[in-house]
This record gives C-alpha cells, sequence and structure tokens, in this order.
C-alpha cells in the first residue's frame, strides 16, 4: 500500500513537470510562432496571448515579450481584427519604443502599420545600468533615452523628497538621447548619500504625449584614495661634525693638564720647577689650534647633492599633493539603479 | 740577573724581528733639553741640592709590525743652582723594547741608567721600567699629544740606603708638518727616585725637551 502511493507521487511529480514545461510562457511563444507560421491564427493568438499572461511566475523576458507582441499584432491584424492589432502595437511601442519588427519576417501590411501605431504613439523609455561608478567631473553616469518618434522631453534628478537637484536635460529627443551626469548637484557639490529620482517628462504635457518614466537612483559616497606623502630622503651632512674638533680640544688640554700635574702625580710633595707651565700651555694651545682647524665647516659637495635631492623630493611632494587636492575634488560616488516605472501625474 | 732579563728582552725581540713580514723601518730621535735635578739623597745634614743644566741626546728605534726595539743616550752638565762651583755630569742610556696593541697604545720594558757623574765618585741608578704610553691625536696624522706613564719594576742605585720605587711621566705633543721627513716633539718630563730607608731622601728629576724625529712613518 505504501510502496504504491510513493510510485503515484512519483508518477504524478514527473507528469506535472512535463505539463509545467509544455506550458511554460517560451514554449508557448514557440507554438504560437509555429501557428502564426502555419497560418492558423486562431490557434497561434490563443497561444501568444497564454505567453504574454502576466501572473505567470516565469514570465518573458523582455526581448521574447516583444517578439510575442509583434507576432500578437500581426496575427490579429491577419485574423482581421485591426484594433487589436493596433492594441498590441502600442503596448509593443511603450514596451520598447526603439523597437521596429523586422522586415524580412513580416510582410508590408504588419510593418505598415506598425509604424502608424509608432507615429501616433508618443513613448519613451529610460535604460540605465544597474550599478555605475561616478567620478564627479570624470567618469560621469550615464542614461539612455529612448522615444518612439520625436519627443520634446525635460530630464531631471531630484531628491526623494522632490528636492530639485539638478535639471541634465530639456530638449527635443528624435530618437536615443544619451545623458551625462557628472555626480554634482546644480551648485557644483557632490552628490550626498542618498535616494534620487531621474525622471524623464515631456516639457508640455497632453494627452497623446508620453508618459513620464522614473528610475530611482541610490547614490553613496565613496572617499577618495590619497595618496601617501614619499618618504624624506636620504640626506647627506652638510657641515663635518663636531666631535673632531672637540676631541682635538680635549686632547690638548687633557696633555696640557697631565704637564702641569705630572710632577703632583708622580713626585708628590716635591717642588718642580714652573717649566712645565710652559710646556702645558704650549701642549694645550696645540688643543686650541687643533679645535680650530677641525671646527666644523660646510661640505659644499653634499650641500650640492642634499640641494638636489632636495628638489627632486619637493617636485616628488608637489605632485603627490596637486593629485591628493585633484582626487579630494573628484569624489567617487556608487550610484545602483532601480527599475524603471512609470512615474505618476503629481509624484513629486 | 738583570743581565739575564736583558738577554731575555733580546730574546723576546728577536723573533718578532725574525718573522715580521712587513719592512722594518728605523726612526732616529734628536734631543735638546733642559734640566732640573732636586736631590735629598746626599748624607743627613747636608741638605738638598739643586742642579740644573741642558743635555742632548737621542735615540734610535727599529720598528716593524707594531713592535720596536730602542736605544736611546743623553748626556749633559748640570750646575748647582745656587751659583756654586759643584758641577755634575748627568749621563742617561736606555734600552727598550715596545710593542704597540692598538694604534693609541704603546708598552715598553727595559733598563735605564742613570749616572750623575762628580769629581770623586759616580752616583748610578739602573731602573727596569715598565712605560705605557697614550697618543691622542689632536689634528689626525699632523698634531698628536701623549702621555707617557712608568714604573720601575726594580731598581738599584750605589747608594748606602739603596734605592726605594722609581717612578716618572712624561707629556708633551708631537707635530709633522705635511709632506716633510721629520717631525717636531715638545716634552716634559718628571722622574722622581726615592732612596730605601732614607727618611725623605729622594731625587727628582724634571727635563723639557725639543727633539727632531727622522724616519719612521
Amino acid at each position: 500500500m505504501t510502496r504504491a502511493t510513493v510510485l503515484l507521487a512519483v508518477l504524478l511529480l514527473v507528469c506535472g513537470a512535463r505539463v509545467s514545461r509544455a506550458q511554460s510562457p517560451s514554449e508557448l511563444l514557440r507554438q504560437g510562432v509555429q501557428a502564426y507560421q502555419a497560418l492558423e491564427y486562431d490557434a497561434a493568438a490563443a497561444l501568444l496571448e497564454r505567453s504574454l499572461r502576466r501572473d505567470s511566475v516565469t514570465g518573458l523576458a523582455d526581448s521574447l515579450e516583444t517578439r510575442a507582441l509583434t507576432y500578437l499584432a500581426a496575427t490579429e491584424l491577419f485574423r482581421g481584427q485591426r484594433d487589436s492589432a493596433v492594441a498590441t502595437f502600442r503596448q509593443l511601442i511603450l514596451l520598447n519604443p526603439r523597437y521596429r519588427p523586422d522586415e524580412l519576417v513580416f510582410p508590408p501590411q504588419v510593418t505598415n502599420l506598425f509604424q502608424e501605431v509608432r507615429r501616433s504613439t508618443k513613448a519613451v523609455a529610460v535604460v540605465v545600468p544597474p550599478v555605475t561608478t561616478v567620478r564627479t567631473r570624470l567618469d560621469p553616469f550615464k542614461a539612455r533615452l529612448l522615444t518612439s518618434s520625436l519627443a520634446d522631453l525635460t530630464v531631471t534628478l531630484a531628491r526623494e523628497d522632490g528636492t530639485p537637484v539638478r535639471e541634465l536635460y530639456s530638449g527635443p529627443v528624435a530618437d536615443t538621447l544619451v545623458l551625462s551626469w557628472d555626480g554634482l548637484t546644480a551648485a557644483g557639490t557632490p552628490a550626498e548619500d542618498g535616494r534620487y529620482i531621474l525622471r524623464v517628462m515631456p516639457r508640455s504635457p497632453t494627452a497623446d504625449g508620453p508618459r513620464a518614466r522614473q528610475v530611482v537612483l541610490d547614490v553613496k559616497q565613496q572617499p577618495p584614495d590619497t595618496l601617501p606623502w614619499p618618504p624624506t630622503p636620504p640626506l647627506l651632512p652638510e657641515r663635518t661634525s663636531t666631535g673632531p674638533a672637540f676631541q682635538s680640544l680635549a686632547a690638548g688640554l687633557v696633555a696640557g693638564v697631565a704637564v702641569v700635574a705630572l710632577p703632583s702625580l708622580m713626585a708628590q710633595g716635591k717642588d718642580a720647577t714652573g717649566a712645565r707651565y710652559a710646556v702645558g700651555a704650549a701642549v694645550g694651545v696645540s688643543g686650541l689650534v687643533g679645535f680650530f682647524a677641525r671646527k666644523p665647516r660646510p661640505l659644499d659637495a653634499n650641500v650640492r647633492a642634499n640641494a638636489s635631492q632636495r628638489d627632486a623630493w619637493k617636485r616628488r611632494v608637489d605632485a603627490v599633493e596637486a593629485e591628493n587636492a585633484a582626487r579630494l575634488r573628484t569624489m567617487r560616488l556608487v550610484v545602483r539603479a532601480g527599475p524603471e516605472t512609470i512615474a505618476e501625474r503629481g509624484s513629486p | 740577573m738583570r743581565i739575564i732579563a736583558l738577554l731575555g728582552v733580546l730574546a723576546f725581540a728577536a723573533p718578532v724581528l725574525a718573522y715580521s713580514q712587513g719592512r722594518p723601518s728605523v726612526l732616529f730621535r734628536g734631543d735638546a733639553g733642559f734640566v732640573w735635578v732636586r736631590s735629598d739623597t746626599a748624607p743627613a745634614g747636608a741638605g738638598a741640592s739643586r742642579l740644573r743644566g741642558p743635555v742632548l741626546g737621542g735615540e734610535g728605534r727599529l720598528v716593524f709590525n707594531g713592535f720596536s726595539v730602542g736605544l736611546g743616550l743623553s748626556s749633559g752638565t748640570l750646575q748647582a743652582a745656587d751659583q756654586t762651583s759643584a758641577k755634575r755630569d748627568l749621563i742617561e742610556g736606555r734600552l727598550l723594547v715596545a710593542a704597540r696593541p692598538i694604534p693609541w697604545l704603546e708598552m715598553s720594558v727595559g733598563p735605564f741608567v742613570r749616572a750623575y757623574v762628580m769629581d770623586a765618585v759616580t752616583e748610578r741608578w739602573v731602573f727596569w721600567q715598565a712605560r705605557a704610553r697614550v697618543d691622542a691625536p689632536i689634528v689626525t696624522s699632523g698634531l698628536t699629544s701623549y702621555v707617557e706613564l712608568w714604573r720601575a719594576v726594580s731598581s738599584q742605585v750605589n747608594l748606602v740606603a739603596g734605592a726605594g720605587r722609581v717612578q716618572g711621566g712624561e707629556a708633551g705633543v708631537t707635530y709633522r708638518p705635511p709632506e716633510r721627513p721629520f717631525s717636531l716633539r715638545l716634552a716634559y718630563r718628571v722622574d722622581d727616585a726615592a732612596v730605601r730607608g732614607g727618611g725623605d731622601g729622594s731625587q727628582m728629576l724634571e727635563a723639557i725637551s725639543v727633539s727632531v724625529v727622522v724616519g719612521g712613518q
């Protein structure tokens, strides 16, 4: 009994997986395209509509969705449902304003209808990279504006609470426009950490104009790395040491004192002559001579060598200082973009 | 006994000469000086005598590999300081063996003989000296000061009382003119010799000297 139950459960799982795979959106799309090519338009319409259902957990990717919509619009056109075809093409243009049906795949009546719908449908889209590292003034943040037809647009950047930060563009866009933002506010300072709204909207909102689009940008500052100061160069002594001079003085004075003190040391209690003072003085004077002969004096060769070293070091310091100042002026921002959404009217 | 010791010193020096790999150099020194002698060694009641006079002398050395053997001699006539007619001839002789273990220190040993020759008698002192000399350059290799102390390890005198402690010292300065083959020396020395059992009997000799040293380095 138990073994039969387990076997039944396994069979159900296997069969369920097969059924699930057979009805996946991409499979439905593939079957719908086959039906379209077999001129079975009703079946094709049913299959393609099922592939486009939004409640599917594994929905179509954007590229497959545009393909499904194109085939569905063509199918509806050939089924005589022109209004449905127009509505489907409009949905396609809103999804991707730059999309064009392949003229080698679809006949002229399909592509002509598409162009007609495109001219009457004003759509705009914003394409941004998910993560961008911006170096203010150097490496900008870039976004692409896509329009289905000529549109007069304004692109603004604002804080999440609606505080304007900067207007990035205002003017006509015929097809594509690459926008650059250098990471600075209107005041010229780097954008602070926080959430920003990149909004694209028509300059003169009309009922048939494109709907405003927006992308949420999370901006985070990253302090720049600065270079360490170059180490001070090993410098040669620029003057001779005072040690030898004092050694000379000490040698002379000690010997002079020794001359004077010898009778006291070696012949205690005896009256020595004054001759020793003359010799002691002479020896002491020789110490003074040695002191002045070896007194500290500049070492010109070392002074010149050190000057060269110092100049080179100063140049390195200046270069590092300039580089660090430039780095500090250039803040690095990490910009993370959210999905593109339709901006509600009246939203900040 | 002293002769045996002298032979020992020479025996010590001979192998050094024989095995020295460096080329020996010869050094001569000529001295001119003035000597003062204060002697209390006369019999009791005679009082202290003071003598002074010029001396001339010299020393020759054979130097090799930090060792040297030298022989010195000086002589002069001393007059009594009180202008009496008393005179003594002073004769000093010295033999030494020296070693310089480090550049600034020289150790030497050897016999030293000093004789005061008077009309009727000669007073002769014989010491065996141990000497230590320290050289301190004032200006490198040009001007050098030195201090040398010595003490007699044994002494002998032909006085009744006999020789007691004998010691002395010398200090001065040596100047070698640049690119000249000689050097000049100014020195002061004092020797003190006590008489054993003679109460306060002693003899002190002071000397200043100017020397010319030729050869060597």
